[in-house]
Order: C-alpha cells, then structure tokens, then sequence
C-alpha cells in the first residue's frame, strides 16, 4: 500500500527539506551551484565563419550546452592577462573591482533579477563572479586563503557562468542609479565580454550583426540596392496613404544633414512606420539631408563585443560624413547607438573637428551639447522644431491611440534624454499616461532584450528580463486604458512588441516618429485619410464614390502642438 | 462550488494563518536569497513576483469564501503561472502552487486536531483543488506555445519588407 505521509511529516518536508515537487533549488551557497544550460537559456555560439571574418580568436563550431568548449590551451592565463590589461588600461574597472562594499542596495534592482528570481542575477553577484577571480588570483588574501577571502580560480566552471550571467545583464545601468558608490555592473559585464572574447566564447546573434554591418553597413547584411528599394516602397506607401509624394536622398555629396538610423527602421514592423514618420517630418521642413548606403546602421553591435569593434564601427559613420561633405549627423531613435555617440565617441573617435557645430536650418538653434560628437538626437531636433512653431501638426489624428511613454536604457539613463520625447509625444497625441514613477525616467526598466540579446532562441529568458517593464505596462493599460507603449530605440521597439504579448495582450509598440508623422499636416495631402502610417483603419473615412475633388485642407492645424511651449 | 460549508467554516476562521502557511510555501519554491527579497519589498513594481504571489493567495482564499466559481479561482491564479512558465519550473513544478493550498490546509486541521471535521474538510476541498490543478496545467501549456509563436511572429516582423519583397508575407494594403 502506499504509505502516506502524516501531517507532520508533510509540512516538515514542506518546508524544510529540498522538494523538485516544488521546484526547490539545492541549498548550497551561489559559488558552487554551477551552472545548466538548458534550451531557451542561452543565445547560441557565434558561427566560425563569422568569427574568422573578424578575425576574432578560437573559430570552431560549438554550443554552450557542449561539456567540451574546444579552449585553446592555456585560455585560462589568456583571461587572467586580458584581466590585468583591462584593470590597468580602464580605471574605472579597477575601481569597481575594489570598492563595492555589500550594502545590497543593488540587489533587487535588477529586472533579470526580479523577472527570474535567480540570486547570480542581482548585481551584487554578477560583479562578484568576476569579483570573486580578482581577488583569487590577483589579491594577495584571496590569493592564501582561498574562498573565505571571497577569492576563486578561473576555471572552465567560471568561464560558464560568466557566459551565463554575463549574457543576461542587458547593460541597463539601472543598478548603478542606487549604488551609493556609482558602481556600474554595466561596465563590469562589458569587460566581462571583452575577456570572454579573448578566447571566443562569444554568442552569434552579437557577432553576425558586427560582422555584417563591417562588411556591408547594416546588421542584416543587405546591399546597398536592398536598403534603397526597401526605403524607396515605404515612400509609395506614404504616398498611397498620405498622398505626399517623398523622394529620399541617397549618398548626396554636400547636402546639409547625413542621416543615420538602425537599419530596422528601414525593413522591421514596427520600426517601419517610425522611418515612415522621419520621412514626412524631412519633406515638411524640407530638409537638406542625405542617408548614405554604407553607413546605412545606427546600431552598434560592437559595444557588446569589445571597445575596438565598438569603435570601428563608430568610425564608420564619422567617415561616411567626412566623404559626403556634410555640415553635422542627424541621428535618428537608437538606443545604444547614442549610448556609444554619448559617451565612448569623443574618447574612441572624437572629436569630429571636420564637423560644424550643429545649426538647425529651420529654427536656428544651435546644439552646443552636440559640440564634440557633431550628432543630434532626433527628439531634440523636434522638440526645438514644435517649440519654435516650425510644424504643423493635428494630434487629434492620433486619438486611437492612448499612449504611455518608455524610456529606453541607452538614451534615459545613458545619455539624460527625458524631456524631449515626452515633449514631441505630448504635442503629436492628445492621450497620454505615464507609467508609475519607479518604472520611468531614472529609474525606468529594460525590455529586457538589450545589448544584442534579442534573438529568438533566447526568448525565455527576455520575457523574464522583461516582466518588471511589461508589468508597469499592464498596469496603466488597467488603469488609464493605454493601447501604445511608445519609446525611442529599435530594439526596444522589436522586443517590446513580443514582451507586450507575452504579458500584456493587446498593448501595441510604436516609435515616436511614427506618431509624428501621422499628426502632420501637409499642403494638398489627403485627408481624411482612409488609413493612419500602420495601414489600419481608424479615421472616419468613407471611399468617394467618383474622381475624389475632395482633397480639402485639414481642418484642425490651428489645434496643432504650437501653443503651450 | 456546491456544498461546501465545512470547508468554508475552515477557511473562514483560519483564513490568515492559511494565507500565511501558503506564501511561505510558495516562497520556498525560490533560493532563500530571493524568497527573502521577494518577502520584504511590499511594491507592486519594484517587486512583481512577490506582489503577485501576495495577490494571487489573497483572491484564492477571499475568493473561496465568497462562494467564487472555480473559474474565478483559476483566474487568480493565472498571473503566478504566467510567471513560473517563464522561470524555469517544470509544468508539475509549476502548478504544485495548488497543490500547496491543500497541503496548508492539511496542516492547519492537523495542527486543529479536531478530529472528525477534518476529512469532510479535505473531501470538500478536493474536487476544487483537481479542477484548480487542470486549469494551471492547461494556461502553463498555453504559455509554452504562446512562446513559441512570439518568436515565429517577431521573426516575420524583423524581416517584414524583406518577406513583403519576396511575396512571403501578407502586404496590409493590398492583402
Ligand atoms: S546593468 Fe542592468 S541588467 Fe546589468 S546588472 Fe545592472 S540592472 Fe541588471
Ligand atoms: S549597491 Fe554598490 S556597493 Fe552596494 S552591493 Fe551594490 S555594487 Fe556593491
């Protein structure tokens, strides 16, 4: 007969001895638990054609599930003395190598963190698996006494985890905002994937897209002809949609403006309707600007590789801008790709001397705090445009929409852009809702999906990471009827557009620009129109039943975003 | 939920003891660490799982007592399965946050020791519990599969005018 278990021993088993009924985790302490990689909780190795390309170290074809990592011998001093380089080279490593002191007020900061419950995913801990390998192999105490100085050896076990945990932090930074030392994890996971680099264990999803982008400009690897047709049928979108017909300038020499974009905006929904938007706001003002088909990507992939990738890439588009005989780079809604403008430019390529400091032609503003990098954000570009009464825009045009605002990592906390979307957003819709306070700004959380994790094998793990964001989604869409998140960065735009139906069923992702372009108002344009940029259908709109006269003036411009600045 | 009155008695006056055992129980489904934070941040956003797990055992138990259909219960429970689908948990490990109630329940009236009532107690909750039980089973399923065509349909949008191009996907304005 099967023996059941009394009360008592129930409860006891309940609640003291580890249950896999339960999903109990053993209870040894962190450093010993090692790691599993099981489907859905790793991106996959990078392909040794790319890596050969590159000429990146170790090609071999493997995977991380694999016991053996085909290493070179002695990887393990090739580690130790890419440690020692970076710790010299990079103050600010060594720096954070010494000085967290385990108050823990990071600890729960973490959305991969809070999204999976993992300990190694506070980063407290995740510092402290490189942490742990600095003082056992480099500090004297650590060095004798082992473990109970919180010293390790690098071992094959280490170099997994840090595979591991090193590809889910997404680079945030939000830890940092409450580390009363400032210490940046997102820095530390950078070295971390330099030094895992040395001896090629690196994911592809990071290292196709750099090596496309070195080879024909864009993370996809499309051609010049496949990035211009793929522009040039987005303008006879517009034109069926809108009736404003745009011819887009390509590798113009001597025009004022070079644009550059992630390339996702120029082949991903919803990035589309956001090139979409651009398009329409250029015409507009009409703008003296160019795009270029070799620096035909905002995108960076290299700063989730190493800082000499990170810069080549950079460099690219500074040289694009050099040969076409620009005035300044317009740069459009890029998450890290204004992160790397932001803060590694001017040390990696800066400054862009052969550059003017950027004037925009319409307002005359001049954008002193773009003095070194020669780059504008978008959002700033527009923001001045509505302030200064340049655009003509109906917001009542997107009244289908209730949005909320999301501000992405790389341009919130990494370079302070905050105002100026809410600005444009809040001038081009007339519903708005923000998220709760401790999700936004500052403070706002990841889509979980960043420095190149958003690839699809990966998609357990990213809905984790992105479970504190979409639960803040979910909450305004509750509470205030929110049906679009709206950010300024193609990553957040493609992952976010997955994590909302995951968790929030319903909710729709857009860019800002997409927005704009649905609020302005053109001479001799459609309208009513049947449809808005997405091709849906939510204007009152009824077919003409013969040659359509009917091609009246918009009637609300006057109620257009011009008043309150 | 039919006849239930012993049950509901049972529940009515052990509610928060009930709540209590059963939080605890689900907590330690995580590494001590992270059950500790979870326990102590009471925030809704800085805090999700714990906060949904709070939430989740608050409308069970509140739900129980107000006569609720079991869907409403399975309802409750949903968010917290949506989550586990995510974290890792096999499906049995998964829906054993069911299984908990029970097993809290059964500790309750054996720390009770009122002998008798008890089984009347665990007969009327049982059918509730299997039905509970199916329900988290069938939404972990539904999560597993929705993952599968999340990465399918992000595929199809990241290459949309390429796919567009060669005729792959539906074009929204002639199609
Ligand atoms: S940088 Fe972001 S992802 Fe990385 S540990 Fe900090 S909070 Fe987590
Ligand atoms: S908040 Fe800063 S000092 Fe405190 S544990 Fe985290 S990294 Fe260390």
């Amino acid at each position: 007969m099967v023996k059941t278990p009394k009360p008592k021993e129930l409860t006891e088993n309940l609640l003291e001895k580890p249950n896999l009924l339960r999903g109990d985790q053993p209870k040894q302490s962190w450093m010993e638990t090692p790691v599993e990689f099981k489907p859905g909780t790793y991106c996959h190795a990078a392909k040794p054609k790319v890596l050969e390309g590159l000429g990146f170290p170790n090609p071999r074809e493997w995977q991380p599930g694999d016991d053996d990592w085909q290493l070179p011998d002695g990887w393990e001093e090739t580690i130790l003395k890419g440690f020692q380089e970076r710790l010299k080279k990079f103050r600010s490593f060594k720096l954070y190598m010494d000085i967290c002191v385990r108050c823990g007020a990071c600890a729960d900061k973490c959305h991969f963190f809070l999204g999976s419950g993992d300990p190694k995913n506070m980063p407290v801990l995740r510092a402290e698996l490189v942490r742990s390998i600095y003082r056992g192999e480099f500090k004297t105490a650590g060095k004798i006494l082992g473990s109970i100085a919180g010293g390790r050896k690098m071992t094959i076990g280490v170099l997994k985890e840090w595979f591991m945990y090193f590809h889910q932090c997404t680079q945030c930074r939000r830890c940092s905002v409450f580390c009363p030392y400032g210490i940046d994890t997102a820095e530390i996971t950078m070295m971390a994937r330099e030094m895992m680099s040395l001896v090629g264990a690196n994911i592809n999803w990071i290292m196709e897209p750099v090596s496309n982008c070195n080879r024909t400009g864009n993370h996809l690897g499309l051609q010049p002809h496949a990035f211009v047709s793929s522009i040039r049928s987005l303008c006879e979108d517009i034109e069926e949609i809108t009736g404003v017909s745009i011819d887009v300038p390509f590798n113009k020499k001597g025009a004022e403006i070079l644009f550059i974009t992630p390339s996702a905006d120029a082949f991903a929904m919803p990035g589309i309707y956001t090139m979409m938007g651009y398009l329409l706001l250029f015409k507009h003002i009409g703008l003296d600007y160019t795009m270029s088909t070799y620096a035909s990507e905002g995108g960076n992939f290299g700063s989730f590789t190493n800082n000499e990738t990170m810069k080549m890439l950079n460099a690219k588009m500074y040289a694009e801008a050099k040969r076409l005989g620009v005035k300044w780079i317009l740069g459009g809604e890029c998450g890290h790709m204004w992160r790397v403008v932001h803060q590694y430019m001017d040390t990696m390529n800066g400054p862009a001397d052969f550059l003017e400091l950027p004037k925009s032609p319409i307002t005359g503003t001049v954008f002193s705090n773009a003095a070194s990098t020669k780059m504008v954000h978008i959002a700033e570009f527009t923001a001045d445009l509505i302030k200064h009464g340049k655009l003509k825009l109906d917001p009542s045009r997107n009244d289908h929409w209730h949005t909320t605002w999301h501000d992405s990592c790389n341009t919130a906390r990494g370079m302070g852009l905050l105002e100026e979307p809410r600005y444009v957003l809040q001038n081009v819709v007339n519903k708005f809702h923000e998220m709760p306070e401790n999700t936004i700004r500052e403070q706002t959380f990841c889509c979980g999906s960043g420095t190149g994790l958003n690839t699809d094998e990966f998609m357990e793990v990213r809905m984790k990471g992105g479970l504190p964001r979409a639960n803040a989604v979910k909450y305004v869409m509750e509470k205030h009827d929110v049906n679009l998140l709206s950010c300024v960065c193609a990553i957040d735009r493609a992952t976010l557009s997955s994590l909302v139906q995951y968790w929030v069923p319903g909710m729709e992702v857009s860019g800002l620009h997409e927005l704009v372009g649905n609020a302005l108002v053109f001479e001799g344009e459609k309208w009513p129109r049947a449809m808005d940029l997405r091709e849906d259908e939510p204007y009152d709109y009824e077919e003409p039943e013969e040659e359509p006269e009917a091609e009246a003036p918009a009637e609300a411009t006057e109620e257009g975003g011009e008043g309150d600045v | 939920m039919g006849d239930s009155q012993k049950l509901l008695g049972f529940m009515g006056q052990n509610a928060s003891a009930l709540k209590k055992l059963w939080y605890e129980s689900v907590l330690a489904t995580y590494p001590p660490e992270t059950a500790q934070l979870l326990r102590s941040k009471k925030d809704q956003f800085s805090n999700p799982v714990g906060y949904t797990l709070k939430t989740m055992i608050e409308e069970v138990v509140e739900g129980f007592l107000a006569e609720a259909e079991v869907q409403e219960l399975a309802a409750a429970f949903h968010p917290l399965i949506r989550i586990k689908a995510v974290q890792g948990f096999s499906p049995a490990e998964a829906v054993s946050s069911v299984l908990k109630l029970k097993h809290a329940v059964r500790e309750l009236l054996a720390a009770k020791a009122s002998s008798g009532s008890g089984s009347d107690v665990l007969e009327e909750l049982d059918p509730v519990i299997d039905e509970l039980m199916c329900s988290c089973f069938n939404l972990y399923v539904d999560c597993r599969q929705k993952l599968s065509e999340i990465k399918e349909e992000e595929l199809k949008r990241n290459f949309y005018m390429l796919l567009k191009k060669a005729d792959l996907v539906e074009d929204k304005n002639t199609g």
